[in-house]
């Protein structure tokens, strides 16, 4: 019986090179000189936090700090020299994901791109990316291109609190020193000091904004100083709450089929005045009609989506006055930028070709693609969209052989990290396996930032070696998708705890067989093609292969 | 692509193909070449590719190779083809010789059990999925349950003074909740096992008062899951079962293959 | 929540995982279960907690023991190791199989056909493999393929001569021969085909063509062996065409081919048998019937169909001219002229006036005086010397000299020099049966008889010759000669032939030389002399008819200055001897006497009906079946005629006005084969009607030497 110390949180610090010198040095500068290590608990001292969840990153000139269409987990504090964010960069976005399969490639081939120069350059895995010297070049041609940012303030926040990508690309003007903050170091710093708290949010916002502006397609026709005009006019409101897993979780079991739609806040109501544009910043929102004394589902908006734009121009354009056509309901926590009606009219509407705008509306329940409602109501229900890569085996061709289970398994030292089982929708299983989530709530509780996004690809992916087995992610995750699992010595023994005896346990879901090809074993190994791995963010393409 | 298409375009393919090999076999008759070499090559080529099924699933994480779907359906076109090129190359009849007639008994058994997998591959999941699905290895697991939840109920009854629930366990149901039942019924949808217990559960209503009714209500429920599971357990078994057919044979008829071969180049040369 | 997870590396699971309730800790990879109590109580100051992440309701013992007991299990073997483990021993028995095949060498690919079936455990007959063992099989197995050694042990029994291999067991050449590439075939789907399947190939008419290209072993008892696919044909065969209706035309089918005996069919039928009812056939089986195989019709041969007419012919009964063949003929010579100008040339007959005979020129061929006599006096009329020169007179004299010594030499030595003088001039040794033959029992009595009549003092005067003695030689001829003659002959004929010698005139006692000279006509002098001669042999007997008469049924004769040979039956052994041996030799002499008995009207008549071989030699029969010659058609005759379609020969064999040919048929057409071998009707392939295999085929047969007997018979 092989008998260990159970691992703790700091067990691996972010980096091991802060020293009490460099933590004090850090603390001592001007955004972080107000912080009363009094207002910390004492097992998260402040300094501890610091030590424990920050690092220092040096960046020579021209170097990227973040880069548009990544993830990451963590926030940045300039300590010395000059950083400028991107301003515009339209066709210049990366790749989220690599091509997948043998004919993809062509696909990913003919992507074009506005400059016939490589962006970045980068040497190898261990430097840093690097503006290529002609990009380099363009930039300094045409400031109007980046916004040199503060020296005090923080920037990356918007990644690290909505678990998504980051959305702009940030880089070194001058050779820098960055205080780069892990995700856990900033929660629990906002958690104490409110006026951190107070600042990363009231950033969050209006960096939200001006990204959620600038990403828009039809605004991106806008001239600087019209988007400025909107830019202010504009409201950034927030529904639901951030950890909805724990009301989902409360009702995801009941019998009511409408409990979970009860608990997702209104944000828009059909038949309301069309009194704005809304933005979906971050979250996902349900799209609904209502049918009877129900809603039907007919949709859903996820991030960059809009609701009512079709209804204002029809109004703009008939002087008609037609009331939002659909419902929109928060499913889990969504930020919504709302442009008010007169402001988009003025601002918008009248600056851009009519041939950009949609037409009339006539009969609204044309969706573009074709989806079974009730596979497409309990998706939303259940809220699966969530997912990135949801594993769905059609049962129907299933045959039960474990092929993927066992393909899994030997990708994993043996121990597959998925459950067969899950729920039914329609023929469909929607299997215990990771999703990875758009919106990852299994994220906030981590209190070691083991469970993380992987940096371009943006699965969420457990390192084993922070991992402590608090449970913690597993009991979040609304989809049952994580369980805690011994670790097994070389003779097949679990590990005990020293102290009680009981097996150690580690955070274990899917990885996406991250480093293992593009796609997971599992779909890879379904000799029946009952197996696949969906993004529910492309409802289209999802729908083409629910009825292939 | 959707499924359908897919299927349209394997079986012209396999159309075409064949229609290669019969074309190329006519033109062998204009020669003196023997098209028995010809189609035992392709043959042999075609055979082996079935076989690289097998390896490719041995291979996880691989970039470099197609999905096992992509293998999977060329195990089933590559198999058919070989089907009918095996028909060639024997010349549609029984062969002579204990080896030759080994190899085609083989080959015929292997032949047998592949479609035979392909029928059920294809027919069963969707009646299994209907009857609502469960994993193989949950199945031993949950009839245990099932069967201490019904013992657990039947000394329930036993507490209120009265052995007509515990006698007709004794009698009807314990041997059927031991382990899984009725293999054979369940994979030709033989309903009259779980008619024949709802028969018995409404006779033995009739002499119950309202709280045993109660305990025998949960107990029926208890037992339609039984019988549940005991059709996927038949069901799943079998899409599992048929390979131990499937692939002990096909080594099989490797080993005979290549001794045919050996034997074939052996002979033909010294002739 | 706990899923019942599936792992790979675990040989051994928890012995309650089946049942759902497996630990957490689990088997080790022995199948050692080592969690006895779900969890180890921690201690807090005096009180024992659960430590469990889920503690349980009944919480830790006082003692620091955990409440829940679990015992140990019997670990059991995953499902995976459970299906490694069938599979090992599913693949053991196949294994297994596999070795007792080799091990028992149970690999005979199917039983042998019927003819071969005595080889079934002999398997080095046929394969040089045979005799090997396994681990030389799959050396064997890995050779490179050899052309040439394949047929060999085939031809071991099947005997196809020198060329077994090589396409229709003809050479290239003789193939090539016989390869008329005709007329362009229009291009149908059949060429079209053939000609891509051949196109990626080599020429394969120089190559050795392996039997099992079409004879396929090992395919049951049953199997015809002989079966042939016709596009197995037509892998060489250009012309190529799936029904016999695109068969070319047959030409002159299947006469084109003369047949051995000329036989006009249509002048037989319309005159001769109308001349000879008694001996007419009725239909045409009379004369013919099918061989043994069915195929060939034969005719039924001289003493059945032709005898009743032809051995008259043969023995010359209604023949104009000498009946028989002179083979010692004394030429005629002008003596007197001789003597004038002095030579001296002894006794010659006075009535010789014939030619020398063929024979004797051959005979004299060894006499190289003689050679050169007859040289210098070719062209020349011996019988009128008047204007010889003195050269051309010394010859006739050597010649006269010449004859008188070879008759000598053969009456004195008989059968014996003769041969030697044939074998002389053949440079060859003939068989006793061959030259007894020649010979056909030449009587001494008769050459003796006749030697005497000619030259009734031979030897006196060869003495006197050799020793050159020509006074005593002179004399000899002028005294005694007529005592001497009276002294021979006998006194029967003597008168006669005073008289003939007395009148100087030959044996045409009573009649006018001059005139008979100036006739010069020898069938009119056998005819006349007829009553007036008699034969000499008949020592007492004055002889009715003449000697020619007298062998009616062939045999030997004289008459005047010849010795005649008369052909006996058919089948005479004298001309068939002569005819077998000049026919084919190209000695002038040889082909002179050819020439001589080979003429349709010569006694005998032997070639009026056989025919020449095209390498000279005479059919002497009809044509028969040779069992060990295929050629590359047959025809069931008997078949054919059985069935109802046919009504008799005349349905396909009919005579034609025009034709030169000596059967005077009609070729037969395609259309009357192709009427029946069409497509769902008779057999179209290309093995109904033809061979493949051409020219001599002949079994092997065992030799057996009597040491095998002498060893028995000695123990």
């Amino acid at each position: 019986m092989t008998k260990v110390r159970r691992p703790k949180r700091w067990d691996k610090p972010f980096s091991k090179d802060m020293s009490d010198a460099i933590v004090t040095r850090v603390l001592s500068t001007k955004a972080l000189s107000h912080l009363n290590a009094g207002n910390f608990s004492d097992s998260l001292p402040l300094s501890g936090i610091i030590a424990n969840d920050t690092r220092i990153v040096y960046f020579k000139k021209g170097e990227v700090i973040v880069r548009k269409g990544e993830y990451g987990g963590s926030a940045f504090l300039t300590l010395s020299g000059d950083v400028a964010i991107i301003k515009n960069e339209v066709g210049l976005e990366i790749e989220t994901k690599k091509p997948t399969g043998l004919f993809n490639f062509f696909k990913a081939a003919k992507s074009t791109r506005l400059l016939d120069f490589p962006l970045f350059t980068t040497h190898n895995k261990e430097e840093h990316l690097t503006l290529s010297p002609q990009f380099q070049h363009f930039i300094e041609q045409y400031p109007d291109n980046y916004i040199t940012l503060e020296a005090d303030s923080f920037y990356g926040e918007i990644a690290a609190l909505a678990r998504g990508t980051r959305t702009a690309t940030v880089f070194s003007k001058t050779d820098t020193e960055i205080l780069e903050i892990g995700w856990q170091g900033l929660r629990d710093l906002m958690r104490y000091d409110t006026q951190i708290r107070e600042q990363v949010r009231a950033l969050y916002k209006q960096h939200s904004l001006l990204v959620q502006l600038r990403n828009t397609k039809f605004l991106s026709h806008l001239k600087a100083e019209q988007l400025q005009q909107l830019n202010e006019q504009s409201l950034f409101e927030n529904y639901g709450k951030f950890e909805w897993q724990r009301s989902f979780q409360k009702v995801k079991n009941d019998e009511d089929v409408n409990s979970t739609l009860k608990i997702e806040p209104i944000i828009a109501q059909q038949g309301d005045y069309v009194d704005g544009l809304l933005l979906i910043s971050s979250g996902f929102a349900r799209l609904s009609k209502t049918i009877n004394h129900g809603e039907k589902t007919i949709g859903y908006l996820k991030q960059g989506d809009t609701f009512g734009f079709d209804e204002l121009v029809h109004n703009w354009r008939t002087g008609e006055e037609i009331d939002y056509q659909h419902s929109l309901r928060a499913i889990g926590y969504v930020d919504i930028i709302r442009i008010p009606t007169s402001s988009i009219e003025k601002y918008a509407f009248a600056h851009i070709d009519e041939a950009l705008l949609p037409t009339l509306i006539n009969d609204h329940d044309n969706l573009d693609y074709d989806i079974d409602t009730g596979i497409l109501e309990q998706l939303v229900e259940k809220r699966f969209i969530n997912g990135s890569s949801t594993m769905v085996i059609d049962r129907h061709r299933c045959t039960g052989c474990d092929d993927c289970v066992s393909a899994c398994a030997s990708l994993h030292d043996g121990q597959a990290r998925f459950n067969r089982n899950g729920a039914h929708i329609d023929k469909y299983a929607i299997t215990h396996a990771c999703m990875h989530c758009t919106d990852p709530v299994c994220l906030i509780g981590c209190p070691t930032g083991a469970i993380h996004r992987s940096g371009q690809l943006g699965n969420i992916i457990i390192d084993d070696n922070t991992c402590i087995g608090c449970s913690g992610c597993a009991n979040s995750c609304p989809y049952e998708n994580i369980i805690m699992r011994e670790v097994f010595d070389d003779s097949g023994q679990a590990l005990l705890d020293e102290q009680n005896g009981t097996p150690l346990l580690k955070a274990s879901k899917c990885d996406l067989c991250i480093g293992h090809g593009s796609i997971p074993a599992c779909e890879q190994a379904c000799p029946h093609d009952a197996l696949k791995r969906l993004d529910m963010g492309n409802i289209a393409s999802f729908a083409d292969w629910f009825n292939r | 692509m959707k499924l359908h298409q897919r299927r349209l375009l394997n079986v012209s393919l396999l159309v075409l193909a064949l229609l290669v090999i019969v074309f190329i076999q006519q033109l062998n008759q204009y020669t003196l070449n023997n098209n028995a070499f010809f189609t035992g090559w392709i043959l042999l080529v075609a055979v082996l590719v079935l076989y690289l099924f097998t390896l490719r699933k041995k291979i996880t994480g691989g970039k470099l190779f197609l999905k096992v779907s992509t293998w999977m359906q060329l195990h089933i076109y590559v198999g058919f083809f070989v089907i009918a090129l095996f028909l060639f190359h024997a010349g549609w009849q029984m062969p002579e010789g204990i080896l030759k007639q080994l190899l085609y008994f083989t080959f015929v058994a292997e032949t047998l059990s592949g479609l035979f997998g392909l029928c059920i591959t294809r027919m069963l999941p969707p009646c299994l999925a209907r009857n609502g699905s469960v994993l193989y290895q949950d199945i031993k697991g949950k009839q245990q349950q099932i069967f201490d939840d019904v013992e657990q109920l039947v000394e329930q009854s036993l507490e209120i003074k009265s052995n007509t629930i515990a006698a007709f366990y004794q009698e009807h149901l314990l041997h059927f909740l031991l382990k899984p039942r009725d293999f054979w019924p369940h994979l030709f949808q033989y309903k009259k096992i779980i008619y024949k217990f709802e028969a018995e559960f409404i006779n033995l209503q009739r002499y119950l008062n309202e709280e045993e009714c109660e305990i025998i209500n949960k107990i029926h429920v208890l037992v339609v899951e039984k019988n549940r599971l005991d059709y996927q357990y038949a069901g799943q078994s079998l899409l599992k079962r048929w390979l131990f057919l499937h692939i002990p044979l096909s080594y099989g008829l490797l080993l005979f293959a290549v001794l045919h071969l050996i034997l074939v180049y052996a002979y033909i040369g010294g002739l | 929540m706990r899923w019942n997870f599936f792992n790979k590396q675990q040989k051994w699971v928890c012995g309650r995982a089946e049942i759902g309730k497996s630990c957490r800790s689990g088997s080790d990879h022995q199948g050692d279960c080592h969690s006895e109590y779900e969890c180890q109580p921690l201690q807090k100051e005096d009180r024992w907690y659960c430590a469990s992440p889920t503690p349980c309701a009944q919480g830790a013992l006082p003692d620091g023991g955990c409440s829940k007991k679990l015992g140990f299990c019997l670990p059991q073997l995953s499902q995976k190791a459970k299906i490694s483990r069938i599979n090992l021993w599913l693949f053991i028995a196949f294994i297994s199989i596999f070795l007792f095949i080799i091990a028992a060498k149970a690999y005979s690919p199917g039983e042998l056909s019927s003819n071969h079936s005595f080889l079934e455990s002999e398997c080095q007959s046929c394969h040089s493999s045979g005799g090997l063992k396994s681990i030389n099989i799959l050396l064997q197995a890995l050779q490179p393929f050899q052309h040439n050694t394949e047929n060999a042990l085939c031809v071991d029994c099947h005997q196809f001569g020198e060329q077994a291999g090589l396409a229709h067991n003809l050479s290239h050449s003789h193939l090539q021969a016989l390869t008329e590439k005709v007329t362009q075939q229009p291009l149908n789907s059949t060429l079209l085909m053939a000609t891509l399947a051949q196109s990626g190939l080599d020429d394969q008419s120089e190559k050795n063509i392996s039997c099992i290209s079409c004879h396929h072993e090992h395919q049951g008892t049953q199997h015809d062996l002989t079966a042939i696919n016709d596009k197995n044909c037509q892998s060489c065969h250009q012309q190529t065409f799936t029904e016999f209706k695109d068969h070319p035309e047959f030409s002159e089918y299947p006469y084109a081919d003369k047949t051995q005996i000329n036989f006009n069919h249509p002048e037989h039928i319309a005159k001769n048998f109308a001349d000879e009812a008694a001996v007419q056939p009725e239909n045409c089986n009379d004369c013919h019937q099918p061989d043994n195989k069915g195929e060939l019709m034969l005719s039924k041969g001289f003493d059945q169909s032709c005898r009743a007419c032809h051995l008259k012919q043969i023995q010359g009964d209604s023949q104009a001219g000498s009946k028989g063949i002179a083979v010692f003929s004394l030429m005629g010579m002008d003596i007197e002229t001789l003597k004038a100008k002095g030579f001296v040339t002894g006794s010659w007959p006075e009535d010789a006036d014939s030619e020398l005979s063929v024979f004797m020129r051959l005979l004299l061929s060894n006499d190289p005086k003689a050679v050169k006599a007859l040289n210098i006096l070719e062209k020349m009329d011996t019988l009128d010397l008047r204007k010889a020169s003195n050269i051309q007179l010394q010859a006739a004299t050597d010649l006269i000299w010449s004859i008188k010594t070879l008759l000598a030499t053969l009456q004195s030595q008989g059968h014996n020099a003769l041969k030697q003088s044939l074998e002389k001039s053949l440079a060859n040794s003939l068989s006793s049966t061959k030259f007894s033959a020649l010979v056909s029992l030449l009587p001494p009595a008769l050459f003796n008889e006749a030697l005497k009549y000619w030259f009734p003092l031979l030897n006196q005067e060869l003495k006197l010759y050799q020793q050159n003695d020509l006074i005593a030689l002179k004399q000899l001829l002028n005294a005694p000669v007529i005592a001497e003659i009276k002294h021979i002959i006998p006194s029967a004929i003597t008168e006669t032939i005073e008289d003939d010698l007395l009148a100087d005139d030959g044996l045409l006692g009573g009649d006018d030389l001059d005139s008979l000279m100036a006739d010069d006509d020898d069938d009119l002098l056998s005819l006349d002399e007829e009553d007036s001669f008699d034969e000499p042999q008949e020592s007492s007997v004055k002889l009715t008819t003449s000697a020619e008469e007298w062998v009616k049924s062939g045999g030997w004769y004289q008459s005047y200055d010849s010795l005649y040979y008369r052909p006996s039956v058919h089948e005479d052994p004298f001309l068939k001897g002569w005819l077998d041996l000049s026919a084919s030799h190209a000695d002038k002499n040889f082909q002179a006497i050819f020439k001589t008995i080979s003429k349709p009207q010569a006694p005998g008549m032997c070639l009026k009906c056989h025919t020449l071989t095209d390498d000279k030699a005479i059919h002497w029969t009809a044509k028969r079946p040779d069992k060990n010659h295929q050629s590359f058609t047959r025809y069931a005759h008997d078949r054919h005629l059985a069935m109802a379609g046919i009504k008799n020969c005349a349905t396909c064999h009919q005579f034609s006005q025009t034709s030169e040919k000596s059967q005077s048929f009609k070729s037969i057409e395609k259309q009357q084969c192709s009427s029946c071998h069409a497509e769902q009707k008779a057999s179209e392939s290309c093995t109904t009607c033809h061979n493949y295999h051409i020219g001599e085929l002949k079994l092997k047969l065992k030799q057996t030497k009597l040491s095998v007997f002498q060893d028995k018979v000695a123990k």
